[in-house]
């Protein structure tokens, strides 16, 4: 009986496995790209349509889905952020149709558009040293860093939080400041016009409106003539996203962070209108105590695409925050008195019982730009982006007998209780000084830079023909800053007295009068740029040029009177331009190597032209001048991809006045030549990928940047007189406030669908104390290296999990910033001593977290 | 396996996220002077006793400033035994200060105008108190065994009024007028033939027994003071002050207040007449740095130097302190601004007419 059974149970088996063996199935493979960066994607869906019979891409964006009926049939092929593709298969009896590199379009409007006006780079195309961060990695890692440092692992670069007030970070390329290193949003400059520095603060909660951070390093691919001569920092707002729909998020970290987020998009309509909005809050304090803080952040996007041919985008964003601050650095020996240690902030107490920031920083600079996509035909397309923006703001410090909050060697001062600034008794002394008719000893101020900016940027991108493009086009800019100091807090007395007024002199001043200083900055910049590339086969190559006029004018309301003609000065002028090019040769499918080369001319910073705090002008004050050379090797293979380059910056001639007495014994000013820096180095970077899950990423950065010759006996001359020299003993000193050697190990493992996480391991050595070259003049210290800061690493930690609550997509992210609560030093300011003992520093943050979750709906 | 692989390179990883700043800690913790403190002290007679010196204790005084020198550092390290280098302090102290009678320092008669502005209607003293009363008003500042005078005066004792003159001293608060020892004491002081004493002991200790002779009605509470010669290298006339506690006549050790001061030089406290100086407004201004008050170190500025910031202390000193003696060290306190606002301090000491750096 059971033997009877077990036969027939087999025999249908056999049929059933002969029905399989007989029946007709294909298969198809390709390999899904990110149609505009050309990078693979990683998880996107391969389906039968109309069918749930699907596969998913690997780590290599590669897939293959099998058991397809034979026969026409469509594929679909969808990723979140991009639009859905269909593609026809012909699908043959035991064959596989291979479909190759399926190119998907991002589904954001305008993105194409933005990313042409931003000159983001192309992998194996445009010959520069290239990272991107994708808005996934920010979501995953960002948690309460500063923008900045989710750039951290990027090769030559070093960021740090400074401070530690919410956004106070600051970022250097290759050992340049920030006025070195271009930093475009959506491919408008934001570099200060006056100063050329930028205020992360600005952009701080605006993690949620970043779709990605391309750092290209060196002269950077950018057409406009921008300052990059460490590097350019591309940051690409979202778009507005096709799918209708939002998020919601919520946040918490340490010390009491919290943000809250909501973000709306319509979808593109019937119509071709869609619109993306965003807005956030962010408060609580950071690591650091008195570094409280409120940020509102907001950002819009509208795209209408009119036609086939004109495509319209406005975007507006902006972060108006305020948050207290740790201005200033202490020495080693401080901290360690305090028994808050690296959490002490000696610029803040309490004033009636309430937390009073004695140093702060308020700002809100919103951003909005208007751009304009035509295609004009085939072969020419016209991009244009108006923009305009409006800062208020500035940053809160102290006036009068301000010795009164600085924090004294002596450990008696009366103003100082438990380590805060006794702001009660400051108050009662200026009121016992109001009870004799004087005004308050000590105040709080605000020293504020308003500005407005204008400006106009487009593009003309015309194929002369299948292998030559020709782009050309303008930049025009107006800005206008405005700086004063304003009183904010008499603190007890009725009234505090400045002098500085000629209009106004011996002034009793309330709050939210003028006082110290007020004067406007007026910039026109007018530039035009024209590049050529030549693509063919395997060779792409470009060479760009750019001119630009800048005009200043400097308006002074407190230095002069009114009546007098010499409190507007006429526009300086001043001619930069730049050449660069460069080529990429791609020797195989595999291997590319690249290199580029450059020279730019920088017209003088604002304060460079304007001497004393007054309108007198630095009558012979010269262009910088830099140039690069770099040369680089890619590879590229299915689970491995390196990157390796060499590069040489040289920038000379970096600004150097000095004031002699002329012949008459007048003031003159001198404009020294002959400062000069190198800064050269190699990097590495390379991305591995095992058995699918993992990957591993390294990356590499040594640096060799320091300041170039002595300046020995240069004479200064009067006419035919000598009336002075100058010694600079500079050479073979290293630059300082950057690490010059960085490494970096990240490891991403999927645990399992939708389990991420996430280790990142940070090194950072040759951090030698920040000093100005220029006040080198002393024969006795040639050679003396500033202090060389304590070598230190970092690990963070990250976990993201994917899932699904009620249908909506959910993910929950956690991070843990410096793992092991490392102690070390971030910042550091030399002393005279050129050791540990009088170096001025920041620490860095010890142990921090955040969790956050994000519902998609 | 490929986990286990993850697993060691994480830890490997962890390992070497040694603390870097250790040894900088270090460094910095051990270069911490012991704390510095400024001491104003007045020896109570407990203090006394922490000399470790028989004597001093008793007597609750030093013999002289160079014993006060050697053992007042023992005071100041029982009372203060965390204080380190840099620290001052101002000791004041009872110094025996035996009264050697010199010249007589003033002579006055006793005026008219003068009886009638203290309100002695009869122009003329009947009690010692009077003539306290007079002379404390008269000479205000006299000073701890110091002043010596010969008054003239009218004196009623009870019925009739005569001219009187007498020596009066001034010992411990209150005028007196001691009792001159004669030829006929010294004898019977064992002295004889002679007309002093060479030692201040035996002068001690014999008169107080003689006093019990001569006064022997004495009360208690009674004081009596007595002038005799010691003869040292000079005759030098003394004065001792005596009071009678109910069996014997006792000398109190006159004694006058002296100060002298400390500094801590790291190891011990040492005789030191630093006076700490802290800058003052005007005094920036004075020297070109009116406009901050401070002195700005910043390399490449003017007073990044030490001989610069000297040169400006000298310009200072000398405007306030222009009789200054020789060898007089000042510890000048004033703000810096090294990119920071702090304060530092330089000790400078005049020599040559001019203020040096003091090294330790």
């Amino acid at each position: 009986m059971k033997r009877g059974l077990l036969k027939t149970i087999m025999l249908l088996m056999m049929c059933a496995l002969s029905t399989a063996v007989f029946a007709q199935t294909g298969s198809v493979k390709g390999t899904v790209y990110d149609g505009d960066t050309e990078e693979a994607l990683i998880g996107a869906n391969v389906i039968l349509k109309g069918t749930s019979k699907g596969t998913v891409t690997d780590v290599n964006g590669a897939f293959t889905l099998g058991d397809l009926p034979v026969g026409a049939t469509t594929i679909v092929v969808s990723y979140i952020g991009y639009e859905d593709l269909e593609l026809s298969a012909r699908i043959t009896d035991g064959g596989t149709v291979d479909l190759g590199k399926v190119n998907l379009s991002s589904s954001a409007v305008g993105l194409a558009e933005i990313e042409i006006i931003a000159s983001v780079a192309i992998d194996r195309k445009t010959p520069v040293a290239v990272s991107n961060i994708k808005a996934d990695a920010i979501e995953a890692k960002m948690g309460t860093q500063e923008f900045p440092e989710i750039l951290k692992s990027t090769p030559g670069v070093y960021a740090t939080k400074t401070g530690g007030g919410y956004g106070d970070g600051r970022i250097n390329l290759r050992g340049f400041d920030s006025e070195n290193v271009a930093v475009l949003i959506n491919g408008v400059p934001v570099n200060d016009m006056e100063n050329g520095r930028v205020y992360w603060s600005n952009w701080a909660g605006l993690t949620d409106a970043t779709n990605s951070m391309q750092v290209q390093r060196g002269l950077g691919a950018s057409k406009v003539a921008v300052p990059s001569v460490g590097g350019t920092i591309n940051i690409l707002s979202k778009a507005s996203d096709a799918k209708s729909g939002g998020s919601f998020y919520l946040g918490h970290a340490n010390s009491g962070y919290q943000k809250v987020g909501l973000v709306l998009s319509s979808g593109l309509t019937d119509e071709g209108w869609a619109f993306t909005v965003s807005a956030s809050q962010t408060k609580g304090a950071m690591w650091v105590d008195g570094t409280e803080f409120v940020g509102y952040s907001y950002f819009a996007n509208i795209a209408k695409i009119i036609n086939k041919k004109h495509e319209i985008n406005f975007t507006a964003l902006g972060s108006k925050q305020r948050h207290g601050q740790r201005q200033n650095r202490l020495r080693i020996s401080d901290y360690r008195d305090q028994s808050r240690g690296r959490q002490y902030n000696a610029d803040w107490g309490y004033k009636k019982g309430q937390i009073t920031h004695v140093e702060d920083n308020f700002y809100h600079k919103p951003q909005l730009s208007l751009n304009h996509y035509w295609t004009i035909n085939n072969t020419t397309q016209l991009s244009t982006s108006a923009y305009a923006s409006f800062g208020t703001g500035g940053g809160g410090g102290t006036a009068g007998e301000t010795s009164k909050f600085s924090y004294a060697l002596d450990q008696n001062s009366a103003y100082r209780e438990g380590g805060l600034i006794d702001l009660d008794l400051i108050v009662e002394e200026n009121k016992a000084t109001s009870a004799n008719g004087f005004g308050s000893e000590s105040i709080l101020r605000a020293s504020r830079n308003d500005h407005k900016w204008y400006g106009i940027l487009s593009t003309l991108d015309k194929d002369l023909n299948d292998d030559l493009k020709l782009l050309g086009g303008i930049d025009l800019r107006y800005y206008k800053g405005s700086h004063y100091r304003e009183v904010t807090d008499l603190l007890g007395g009725h009234f505090f007295l400045d002098d500085s007024d000629e209009n106004n002199p011996n002034a009793a001043l309330q709050v939210g009068d003028k006082m110290s200083y007020h004067n406007d900055g007026v910039v026109l910049w007018e530039g035009v740029f024209g590049q050529l590339e030549y693509t063919k086969n395997k060779l792409a190559a470009f060479i760009s040029l750019a001119a630009s006029n800048t005009s200043y004018k400097r308006i002074d309301y407190f230095n002069y009177l009114d009546s007098d003609p010499n409190r507007e000065t006429d526009y300086q002028n001043f001619f930069g331009y730049s050449v660069k090019g460069g080529a990429n040769y791609n020797l195989t499918e595999t291997h590319n190597v690249y290199a580029n080369v450059g020279y730019f001319e920088k017209a003088p910073f604002f304060d460079a032209v304007f001497l004393n705090f007054q309108n007198d002008i630095n009558e012979g004050v010269k262009n910088q001048k830099v140039v690069s050379y770099e040369l680089g090797y890619g590879f590229r293979k299915s689970n491995f991809t390196a990157n390796v380059n060499v590069y040489t910056t040289k920038w000379k001639d970096r600004t150097f006045t000095r004031t002699v007495q002329g012949v008459d014994g007048e003031d003159l000013t001198a404009n020294i030549l002959g400062v000069n820096a190198t800064h050269s180095g190699i990097e590495f970077d390379g991305e591995y990928t095992v058995n699918g899950k993992m990957t591993i990423k390294g990356m590499l950065s040594i640096g060799d940047w320091k300041w170039q010759n002595d300046l020995k006996d240069v004479k200064i001359f009067d006419g035919q007189t000598e009336v002075g020299s100058v010694d600079l003993f500079i050479g073979g000193l290293k630059v300082g406030d950057a690490a010059q050697t960085t490494a970096a190990i990240g490891l991403d493992y999927e645990l399992m669908k939708g389990l991420k996480f996430g280790l990142d391991y940070n090194y950072f050595d040759n951090l030698y104390a920040d000093y100005d070259p220029l006040d080198r003049g002393n024969e006795d210290e040639k050679g003396v290296q500033s202090w060389k800061v304590p070598n230190y690493a970092t690990f963070d930690v990250n976990m993201t999990y994917k899932f699904k609550v009620a249908s909506l997509n959910t993910s929950l992210f956690a991070n843990v910033y410096n793992l092991t609560d490392t102690e070390y030093i971030s910042d550091a300011n030399d002393g005279s001593l050129h050791n540990a003992t009088d170096a001025l520093v920041y620490y860095g943050f010890g142990r921090t977290y955040s969790v956050g979750m994000r519902i998609r709906f | 396996m490929k986990k286990i692989q993850l697993l060691m390179v994480s830890l490997a990883m962890l390992v070497f996220a040694c603390e870097p700043m250790t040894d900088i800690h270090n460094e910095v913790d051990n270069a911490k002077d012991a704390p510095v403190g400024e001491i104003d002290l007045e020896m109570s007679d407990d203090d006394y006793a922490l000399t470790g010196d028989e004597n001093v204790e008793n007597f609750k005084s030093f013999g002289s400033d160079d014993e006060a020198k050697e053992l007042i550092p023992n005071v100041l390290d029982s009372k203060y035994p965390a204080l380190g280098k840099g620290s001052l302090a101002k000791v004041t102290y009872n110094l025996y200060n035996p009264f050697r009678l010199g010249d007589t320092l003033d002579t006055h008669t006793v005026t008219d105008a003068e009886y009638t502005e203290l309100g002695f209607t009869y122009k003329s003293f009947s009690s010692d108190k009077h003539i306290d009363g007079f002379l404390k008003w008269k000479y205000p500042e006299a000073t701890y065994n110091k002043m010596v005078v010969d008054l003239t005066y009218n004196w009623y004792n009870g019925s009739s009024t005569g001219e009187v003159t007498k020596g009066m001293v001034y010992f411990d608060g209150t005028w007196y007028n001691p009792y001159i020892l004669v030829q006929d004491d010294y004898d019977n002081l064992e002295r004889v033939g002679k007309m002093y004493f060479s030692s201040e002991d035996e002068a001690e200790f014999k008169i107080g027994k003689y006093l019990a002779l001569v006064l022997p009605y004495a009360v208690e509470g009674q004081e009596q003071a007595v002038e005799y010669n010691y003869d040292r290298d000079d005759m030098e006339p003394t004065a001792l002050k005596y009071t009678f506690d109910g069996t014997s006549w006792a000398a109190k050790q006159s004694v006058a207040p002296n100060t002298i001061s400390f500094g801590h030089d790291g190891t011990v406290w040492v005789p030191d007449n630093t006076i700490k100086y802290e800058l003052t407004n005007a005094d920036y201004e004075l020297v070109g740095s009116g406009q901050y008050n401070n002195f700005d170190v910043r390399p490449g500025k003017d007073d990044e130097t030490e001989e610069a910031r000297i040169a400006k202390l000298n310009t200072i000193l000398k405007n306030n302190f222009p009789n200054t003696e020789e060898g007089q060290k000042y510890l000048c306190v004033y703000n810096v601004y090294s990119g920071a606002n702090e304060v530092w301090q330089t000790k400078v000491v005049l020599s040559g007419g001019d203020y040096i750096k003091f090294e330790e």
